[in-house]
Parts: structure tokens; sequence; C-alpha cells
């Protein structure tokens, strides 16, 4: 459905997007993730025909945006950072213009009244937009992207500043919406991106450091990071014993904790739970806790970004 | 186009700037109008219309100022530039806005047509060059501030740098010959409202028209280069 194929942005000297290349499948939600300043927006606005590449190309549905901008671009609804409202019109002045705007082909009431629903702002189709709070503008920009039913859209951090019971809400929407679309949407909030994409573009400094569901991510990335466990026992005869377990790589003493027990750190090639517990218990101890350390997104994210640095 | 067309025709008078424009050029314009005609007596539509000529260098400005400037400002241009739209359709319905505002403000003094036609003799050849002339020099005046605020993100920077261009070509034209015929040949060319006079002579000179269709035209095509070359920066 979308097709980025090195795609290459420079501005003077500095490089804001570096050799990207990747696909959207149609039914995709595809989560851009990266810091400030990643190259995120910038590989949107170009997905979306706003700016040009240096190199490489984009295709929406087998068209390419520089050669077919039109037919390309009717595919896509765009939800830019800064949601491109006029402040001056109202929410149904507004809307009626992205429609002309697109030459959209739909029953325009019936369409209009429909995005108004979903996106919940029938409420306030009669006010200004400069009126609105920061939630109902955002969802008025995403209303905007709707109109002429687009199969792709680009939703860039579509949650931002707002507050968390309508981040819920919007995400919920979009969500909705994946049903029916494609969609690539960026942010740089982890949870955010493992709640609603399918799949996870990590991107930093321009490049992909990664690509793929959340919870491969996490896996991936998760292999070393270990078991916690807190044991009642001797700790010196129960470190000794949790060396001993096939498959354990190294165990550190954290430490007592206060309501009983010690906690170790245990470093292992593989799922060991089983086998630890097994053997502290033949041995006469006691599990009090005991979990594997799974990262989250913020995690895999600090350790990507963190080991690009490194390489560079 | 349309769509855009209608938007900005809108924001024009949704805003203050449609009206003010409207209204002062009225009011300023009405002045020299009533001051030549109604109290004078004279029949000449034609004179007040070239007095007119200095409010429209102080006006256009403003009616061109937030054309492309606002849009970048408020990063509106982004839901354009991603539109099945052409970058020519988007800078077309704007200037076609704007002449339409300018059109407006233009019939506030047809009343004083009337009168004339009424009470005078009027000479209809002169009076249709010299709205024709009016209507040519408010198209290249609006193109030029349409291209100066496709250059910047802040219309009181576009306010001040038409307004700075149309001073000077409005200078050029009442500026002394130098005697040094390439200096005078290109003073010449730049003084836009000096070809203004001939039609208010009553004298209709196709070149005229051509020069200022293809001066509007020029710069109609450097706003189309300016909106595009950012895509590309």
């Amino acid at each position: 459905m979308i097709e980025v194929k090195n795609l290459t942005k420079r501005f003077g000297a500095k490089v804001a997007v570096d050799d990207l290349t990747f696909t959207v499948q149609s039914g995709e939600i595809l989560g851009f993730l990266g810091p400030n300043g990643a190259g995120k927006s910038t590989t949107m606005n170009i997905i979306t025909g706003c700016l040009s590449a240096t190199d490489g190309s984009v295709s929406i549905d087998g068209r390419d945006i520089l050669d077919e901008p039109y037919k390309a671009k009717k595919g896509i609804g765009y939800l830019p950072e800064q949601p491109p409202l006029y402040l001056d019109m109202t929410v149904d002045e507004y809307l009626n213009f992205v429609y002309e705007l697109k030459k959209a082909k739909q029953n325009k009431k019936r369409h209009l009244d429909e995005i108004k629903k979903t996106t919940k702002i029938d409420d306030v189709s009669k006010r200004r937009i400069r009126n609105l709070s920061k939630g109902y503008r955002q969802r008025v920009g995403l209303a905007q992207a709707l109109v002429g039913n687009p199969a792709v859209l680009i939703l860039d951090e579509p949650t931002v500043g707002l507050d968390p019971a309508q981040i819920i809400e919007i995400r919920n929407v979009i969500k909705e919406l994946a049903r029916q679309h494609t969609i690539i949407l960026s942010s740089h909030i982890l949870p955010e991106v493992s709640a609603v994409c399918d799949r996870v573009l990590i991107i930093n400094k321009g490049r992909i450091v990664a690509e793929d569901t959340p919870e491969n991510l996490s896996k991936k990335v998760g292999g070393e990071n270990g078991i916690t466990a807190v044991i009642d026992g001797d700790p010196d005869k129960m470190k000794a014993l949790l060396e001993k377990v096939p498959g354990v790589k190294g165990v550190n003493v954290i430490g007592a904790r206060p309501e009983g027990g010690t906690e170790y750190i245990i470093k292992a090639d593989a799922d060991v739970r089983r086998a630890i517990s097994t053997t502290v218990i033949q041995q006469g101890g006691a599990i009090m806790e005991i979990k594997l350390n799974e990262l989250s997104l913020e995690d895999i994210f600090i350790k990507l970004t963190e080991s690009e640095e490194e390489k560079a | 186009m349309k769509a855009i067309f209608k938007r900005e025709l809108m924001a024009y008078f949704t805003s203050p700037i449609g009206y003010v424009f409207i209204g002062v050029f009225a009011f300023i314009s009405g002045i020299y109008f009533n001051q030549y005609i109604i109290v004078e007596g004279n029949g000449d539509v034609s004179v007040p219309m070239y007095s007119s000529l200095l409010i429209l260098v102080l006006l256009v400005p403003v009616l061109t100022m937030r054309l492309i400037a606002e849009e970048r400002g408020s990063r509106t241009d982004q839901l354009l530039l991603s539109a099945p739209v052409s970058i020519w359709g988007i800078i077309l319905g704007k200037l076609f806005a704007a002449m339409c505002v300018f059109l407006l403000a233009m019939v506030t003094s047809f009343p004083y047509v009337v009168i004339v036609a009424i009470h005078g003799v009027p000479v209809w050849g002169d009076i249709i060059a010299s709205y024709l002339g009016f209507f040519l020099l408010g198209l290249s005046f609006v193109s030029i501030g349409l291209f100066f605020s496709s250059v910047t993100e802040s219309q009181i920077i576009a306010l001040v740098v038409t307004l700075g261009v149309l001073l000077a070509v409005f200078l050029m034209g009442i500026l002394p010959t130098t005697g040094v015929s390439l200096l005078d040949k290109a003073i010449e060319l730049l003084a836009v409202t000096e070809r203004f006079k001939s039609f208010v002579d009553g004298v209709f000179k196709p070149e005229n028209l051509v020069y200022y269709l293809s001066l509007s035209a020029m710069f109609v095509f450097f706003t189309v280069r300016s909106v595009e070359k950012r895509r590309w920066n």
C-alpha cells in the first residue's frame, strides 16, 4: 500500500532522513517511533507530498507521489504535528472547505456528519475553531484527514498535548479507523505505539534502528535481561545453588528485602524460572517472588538508540 | 482552486481586512471624487482616479500580506500541499480572491460615474479606459504583494516589504530623467504606475495592457516558484 524506497532528505549539510526504506501493507497500523528530531515529521511530510525528498521515492497504492501527485494525494489523509486549522472558520465551514479542496465525491452531508460522529466533534460543529480547546482542535484535525475517505492515514503525533482521557479516546478512534484504513502513526510516547500498532519502526537520526511487532521487539532485546527472584534462605548457599542451574550465566545478589528473603538478579539464556524454583525448593529454600524482566518499549528504545550512538 | 478562492474571500470578510481595505479606499478616494466632481463640478472621473493611485500603494500591502505568509505561519500550508490541488491552483485562487476585494473597492466609486452621467456629459471611452487601467494596476500590485507574502512567514515583513517596493515603483514614475539612456529605460520599465497615466488620458495602448498582464504573470510565476522552492529547499 505504502512503499518508501531509499528516502533521503538533506537540509543543507544536515541529513534529516537517511536512506529510509519500508513498506506498509494494506490495513496495517505502523508505528513510527523516535526521539524528537529523529526525522519522523520530515518523513511524513515527504510521504504526503508537502516536502520533496532529496533522493528516493514514495508510492501510495502503486502511484508515485511525484509522478502522479493528484491521484496519490487523493488517497492520503494527513494530520500534521500541528493540525492545519483555519482559526477564523467554524468547524462546519472548515470541513466543507476541506471537502471541496480534496474534491471528495461522497454525499457531502452524510459523509461529513459521519466523520463528525467518529471524531466526536458534532457538538461543536457551529463553533469557531479559534474558540475550541486543544483536544477538540486535535479532533477537528483528525476529522479533516478523514474527509474523502482516503485509504491511507498519516497521523503525526495525534495525541500530543491531550489529557489522559482524551488520549485514550483518540486511541480508540484510531483503532476503530484501522479497520478501513492503512495507518502510519508517529509518536515519541512508547506505550501509545504498543497499544495501537501492529508493527513498530524505530528511527533515530533519520535511520531505521529496529522494525518488528512490539512483542517481538521486546523479546529480541529482552533476552539478556534475566530474571528477578526473591528467595528465602542463606544467601551464599542459594547463590551457589542458582549458579548450578543449567542455562544460568550469572547471579547477582541485590540484597535482603525488609519483608524477608533476598533479592537476586539471574542472567540466563532462556526462561529458567521452572528449573530455578524446583532447585530452590528441593534444597529447602522458599520462593517469595519470581519474574521475567521484560523490557518495556522504553528500555528497548534507549538501548537501541544508545547502541546506535556507540557505533557512530 | 475554487475551494481556495471561496475560503480566501470568506477570510477577508470574517477578519476586518476586507472591510478595512474597502472602507478606507472608499473614504479616501471619496474625498478626491467628492472634491473634484461634486464640489468643483468637473465631469472627468479619471482625474480623481489618478489621485487614488497613492491610496493603492498604501493599501494593497494590507490586502496581500496575509495571503501566503499566514498559511506558513499557522502551518495550514501543509493541508493545501498535501491536498490534490496544484500549486498554481492554490496561488491563482488566492490572487482571484484578493482581486475580488479589490474590485469591490473599485465599485465604490461607481456612484460618482452615475452622478456624472446624470448631471454632466460623460466621456465613456475615458471612463472605461481609466477603470481598465486601474484594474490592471491593481492586478500588478496584488501580484507583487502576493509574491512578497510567499517569501516570509511574517505578515508584518510581507507588509513592509510590499509597501517599500510599491512606493519605490511609484517614485520611479515621478523621478526626473537622468539623461543616461540606459538608466532612463530601466526607470521607465520599473515605473509601474506611469503607464496608468495613458489609460487615465483615455489612450488605450495595447503595449500597456501587455505590460501589466506580463508583470502580473511574472510575479504569480515567482510566487509559485517560491512556494515550490520551499518544498525542495
